[in-house]
């Protein structure tokens, strides 16, 4: 090729440059066929053979001749007659009419398929990308990842402050293995945790923050963890002229950092004897129901942001019991039941304890449960029965005070033991308050002559110091008995 | 000889109407032995050469939308004849360069031989030139192309079409005398 150009640069251009500018002159010349041989300086030859191809029959009157000079005939002519045998395959075109139907599908089949690809890929992409969000990806990926997990996951097991623990080992392993490496990895993992337990924003707190109320206004306040309440305390008041009895719930923060409590938690039945838990309904508190002693609610306060408690601050829940008045059925017990009332005075503290809260005038709620403790032998006495109860079989006392814990709506012994002594149904209520993180519940209330009514409840309220009377004891969680 | 004159594109520009196979038989009829001499002129291999126009007509006919177009059939063919002509010889440049292939003789009996030594000298001429260079002589003076159309088929500009022109015939004269000398 180089040697080409060297022949058009030295020879043949100007000539060729020349011809081109003047295509008149060379068509003239056309016409007469030895000036071909004439007028060409390297062509002589060639124009001899022009000639025998003309004569050999190439018409050229026929050939489209408007402005070609006389090269550009030759090699028109030339061209023309090299290939001038070559034949098509007559099976040509019998093998297009085949083929062009293929490739059609072919096409088609390309186009569905790729279409079928972007469809897949618009499915795969977002999932494979929540799949990392799961950790899905993040455990086999590196060998920074199984790095960095060990040691994150101590990390935030070990500084107290992670807000849901078994949720905390995917979120590491997202952490590291979107980093470069394992020394990175484990690096930045350790301080993760703590910045993801303080925002709200984290993924491992999001189910509690979505439970509470209250979710994310005030993030630099971690919400309380069930450990950081301790065993609550109750108290339950006497029943008044129309048998409502009010009392409260206190629980205290018994940890030594604030907290923020996620929620209202629960107030539930956990237990009756003499009653059908079906007749007691609890219900939040609200303005212009039967329970007018009850404080009345706060407008917006289970909407606002969580209460928040210091270290050995308490907050209260308050409940109000009214009953239906519908029950005298079972209550009817209570003029005998006044007479063991007196006798069975001095059989335990928690039993005197009893009277000043059951007090005169209940429709047969003090008269259940004294019988019960007069007769001793009553197993309606032991859900209702102090833990220091003397003459009291000692396994059969703490269940009542402990059966709360396991739940709410699970009643143990305390609901299978009126059955047996029916004779004197002791008609009361269990009721149990959990703390907005779950379960062991706090605290636990006994309504003494409760058969058929409505527990009312306030939303948590502070408490700047919690009375003298109350002690955070399983103990008096019992009071009533 | 006025036979194998290549097809223009009036030719296949009343066939509007009919289904796509008839169109395709008409298309075949009339323009399959000019192309398959394009490409003949192009290449060296006349199997190849065959199987470069069969492509070009399937790739065309594939595509319903070219076909629809009858005056542009033509015109799409040429150009898909020269492309694939194109990407064949780039493809087969390392091969052809280790191992030049014999080109295969197809004189027949009526042509003398003085017509075949003459052909066989143009083609050698034709593929010493510059692949551009080729293509625009075929293109200008085999197919009767003006510049412009060259110039819209190869996707080059007017300019580049006279130039390659011009030195393509001069370097073609060149290696004839060269073969003949």
């Amino acid at each position: 090729m180089a040697d080409d150009r060297i022949g058009v640069g030295g020879t043949g251009g100007p000539v060729d440059r020349a011809r081109c500018d003047r295509p008149g002159i060379d068509g003239a010349r056309l016409d007469r066929p030895s000036s071909v041989g004439s007028s060409t300086d390297g062509l002589n030859t060639e124009g001899s053979k022009i000639e025998g191809l003309k004569a050999g029959g190439l018409n050229t009157a026929g050939l489209n001749t408007d402005g070609l000079n006389t090269d550009e005939q030759l090699v028109r002519v030339l061209l023309q007659r090299a290939v001038a045998e070559v034949q098509p395959d007559p099976a040509g075109l019998h093998r297009i009419r085949r083929a062009v139907p293929r490739r059609r599908a072919a096409r088609r089949g390309a186009w569905t398929g790729a279409a079928a690809l972007a469809v897949a890929v618009a499915i795969a992409l977002p999932a494979l990308h929540d799949g990392d969000h799961l950790g899905l990806s993040g455990g086999p990926g590196t060998p920074g990842a199984h790095g960095a997990t060990p040691s994150a996951t101590p990390e935030g097991s070990a500084a107290g402050s992670d807000v849901v623990g078994p949720n905390r080992p995917p979120y590491p392993d997202v952490s590291a293995a979107t980093g470069t490496g394992s020394p990175s990895g484990s690096v930045s993992a350790p301080p993760h945790p703590a910045a993801s337990s303080a925002s709200t924003g984290g993924v491992p707190s999001t189910p509690v923050a979505a439970s509470s109320t209250g979710g994310g206004d005030d993030p630099p306040v971690p919400l309380c963890l069930r450990r950081d309440l301790g065993q609550g305390a109750s108290r339950v008041g006497a029943a008044d002229g129309e048998g409502r009895i009010y009392g409260y719930f206190t629980v205290v923060n018994t940890s030594g950092r604030t907290c923020r409590l996620g929620g209202p938690g629960s107030v539930a039945v956990t237990g009756t004897s003499g009653t059908d838990p079906a007749r007691i309904r609890v219900t939040d508190h609200s303005a212009g129901d039967p329970a007018t002693d009850l404080p009345a609610p706060r407008p917006g306060a289970g909407d606002g942001p969580g209460l928040v408690l210091a270290p050995q601050a308490a907050y209260r829940v308050e409940f109000g019991w009214v009953p239906d008045g519908g029950c005298r059925a079972t209550g009817g017990v209570s003029p005998s039941a006044t007479a063991g009332q007196s006798g069975s005075s001095g059989s335990g503290a928690g039993t005197s304890l009893a009277m000043q809260s059951g007090g005169p005038g209940g429709p047969g709620g003090p008269g259940g449960s004294a019988s019960g403790s007069g007769s001793g032998s009553g197993p309606g006495s032991r859900a209702v029965a102090p833990a220091d109860g003397a003459s009291v079989a000692p396994t059969g006392a703490p269940p009542a005070s402990a059966t709360p814990t396991t739940g709410s709506t699970s009643v143990p012994s305390p609901s299978a033991t009126p059955t047996t002594g029916h004779s004197a149904p002791p008609a009361t209520v269990t009721i149990a308050h959990t703390p907005a993180p779950g379960s062991p519940a706090a605290a636990s209330a006994v309504l003494p002559g409760a058969c058929s009514g409505t527990v009312y409840r306030t939303a948590p309220q502070p408490v700047m110091a919690p009375a003298p009377t109350e002690t955070p004891a399983p103990s008096v969680s019992a009071s009533v008995g | 000889m006025t036979a194998v004159a290549p097809g223009t594109a009036d030719s296949g520009a009343g066939t509007g109407a009919g289904t796509s196979e008839d169109l395709l038989t008409e298309t075949y009829q009339a323009h399959y032995r000019s192309l398959l001499r394009l490409a003949a002129l192009l290449l060296d291999d006349l199997s190849t050469c065959e199987d470069v126009v069969q492509e070009a007509f399937i790739r065309v006919h594939s595509a319903r939308r070219r076909v629809r177009e009858p005056e542009k059939t033509l015109a799409y063919l040429r150009q898909t004849v020269v492309n694939l002509s194109r990407s064949t010889l780039r493809r087969r440049i390392l091969g052809l360069r280790l191992l030049p292939k014999p080109m295969p003789d197809m004189a027949s009996a009526e042509e003398g031989a003085y017509d075949a030594l003459e052909r066989d000298q143009l083609k050698a001429a034709l593929r010493s030139l510059q692949r551009r260079q080729r293509e625009v002589l075929v293109l200008r003076y085999f197919v009767d192309m003006t510049e412009a159309q060259v110039a819209e088929t190869l996707g080059i500009s007017l300019g580049s079409v006279k130039a390659y022109g011009s030195r393509g015939i001069a370097a073609l004269r060149v290696q004839m005398e060269a073969g003949r000398g």
